[in-house]
């Protein structure tokens, strides 16, 4: 008796929670900027890493939108999109980086994301390359 | 030589557990306290054995599982040999002299692996004795460029009931960063004397059968060339490709025990960086 009465209940809180999930997956309300990966790995601290990576973004209505490196003065690219977009970065940098999703017409930044750079060794003198002391 | 290494040996660890709270603090500083660094290396090995009639035959035989420990106390340490493609190499040591450019050390080295009864027999010279690894104390000469290191070992080495034999071995190693990689190529000269190529690789007139004549081939030369690569793939661990390969001088491979001329040794494997 109780079980039958709950089911319903059951349902439909299954749904609302399954709903949310996705939400909370899509995002749909904010402009989203991705990176991936959103890490370059070098082998020893203060050397340039390389990596490439792909940035996904997402947007809230039709335009013309540019990703640029935080603080550069030229876009990396521009594409004029309905909804998603899709860049892949040759990254090169010996620290984080970070980029910037822009509306172009507007200069109105709208979501940003960091690429970070980590090392499997930290010393870096001439002699430290050979040995450990 | 062995009570030696033990003797070194023991003298890290015990200094090593008195300072064990300054390992934590001072891993990182570039300073006279401990340094330290311990990886493991998990991958797969292909060569051919300097003995002909030895071979690869089972699975286990091609896996290699190595714990490399570089550690350096007040002058005393124990070193892996990073650039070169196989880190078996460990050389405990005693730092005479150091600067930004070139460095004295002495050493205790292997300079070449064990002849096992199992090897003689498979190279049907059970009736001979095993020939002990070959250790000796070496004086380095390092000297360090912008991406090079050259490395001069003058070494006497231990032989079982005979006089002392000596060796000199040289290695120059290039660094070329190629994006993300390091790629190590390397050359070196390995000169033996004839005590030490007679114990090792001669056959004495008492040990001589007609299919083992007598063979005293006196002072012989081995060279090795070599590409070392690896590639970080997280911050804690590296991938490592590298191909070796040694040549030896014809009085050594013209051995009646059977030597190979040549051999080569190709590595692949993953090391998890501590």
């Amino acid at each position: 008796m109780y079980f039958r009465c709950l089911i319903p209940y059951f349902i439909v809180g299954s749904s609302a929670f399954v709903t949310g999930l996705l939400n909370a997956a899509e995002n749909t309300d904010v402009p989203r900027l991705t990176a991936l990966p959103n890490k370059c790995v070098a082998l020893r601290h203060g050397r340039t890493c390389f990596a490439q990576i792909t940035l996904r973004f997402t947007v809230l209505k039709p335009g013309r939108y540019c990703i640029t490196k935080r603080n550069a003065k030229q876009p990396l690219y521009c594409e004029s999109i309905d909804r998603y977009g899709l860049f892949n970065v040759e990254f090169q940098s010996k620290t984080k980086q970070a980029y910037v999703l822009v509306e172009q017409s507007t200069k109105q930044e709208l979501a940003t994301t960091v690429i970070d750079v980590a090392w499997v060794h930290q010393k870096t003198s001439r002699k430290r390359r050979w040995r450990l002391f | 030589m062995a009570r030696l290494l033990w003797l070194v040996a023991i003298l890290l660890i015990a200094s090593m557990s008195a300072n064990g709270q300054e390992i934590e603090e001072e891993k990182t500083k570039d300073s006279d306290k401990w340094l330290w660094d311990i990886q493991v290396n998990m991958g797969a090995g292909f060569y051919k054995h300097p003995l002909k009639y030895v071979e690869q035959d089972d699975t286990i035989d091609y896996l290699e599982l190595t714990f490399s420990l570089d550690l350096y106390y007040k002058g005393f340490f124990i070193q892996s040999n990073r650039r070169r493609s196989s880190a078996a190499e460990i050389d405990f040591g005693y730092q005479v002299f150091t600067s930004e450019d070139w460095a004295v050390d002495i050493i205790l080295k292997s300079f070449f692996e064990d002849i096992s009864q199992e090897d003689l027999d498979k190279s049907n010279a059970s009736h001979l004795s095993p020939r002990n690894e070959a250790i000796g104390i070496a004086m380095r000469y390092t000297h360090y460029l912008d991406d090079a290191l050259i490395t001069i070992d003058t070494a006497t080495i231990n032989i079982e009931n005979s006089a002392n034999g000596w060796a000199l071995e040289t290695f120059y190693s290039h660094l070329i960063p190629y994006r993300n990689w390091d790629i190590y190529l390397g050359a070196g000269i390995t000169f033996l004397s004839a005590d030490t190529v007679n114990y090792y690789v001669g056959i004495n007139a008492k040990d001589a059968r007609e299919s083992l004549p007598n063979y005293r081939p006196g002072a012989a030369y081995a060279i090795e060339t070599e590409a070392h690569a690896i590639y970080p793939l997280a911050e804690d661990w590296t991938l490592r490709l590298g191909i070796t390969k040694s040549y030896l001088s014809d009085n050594l491979s013209n051995s009646p025990i059977g030597i190979r001329s040549n051999t080569t040794y190709f590595k692949l494997g993953f090391n998890y960086v501590f």
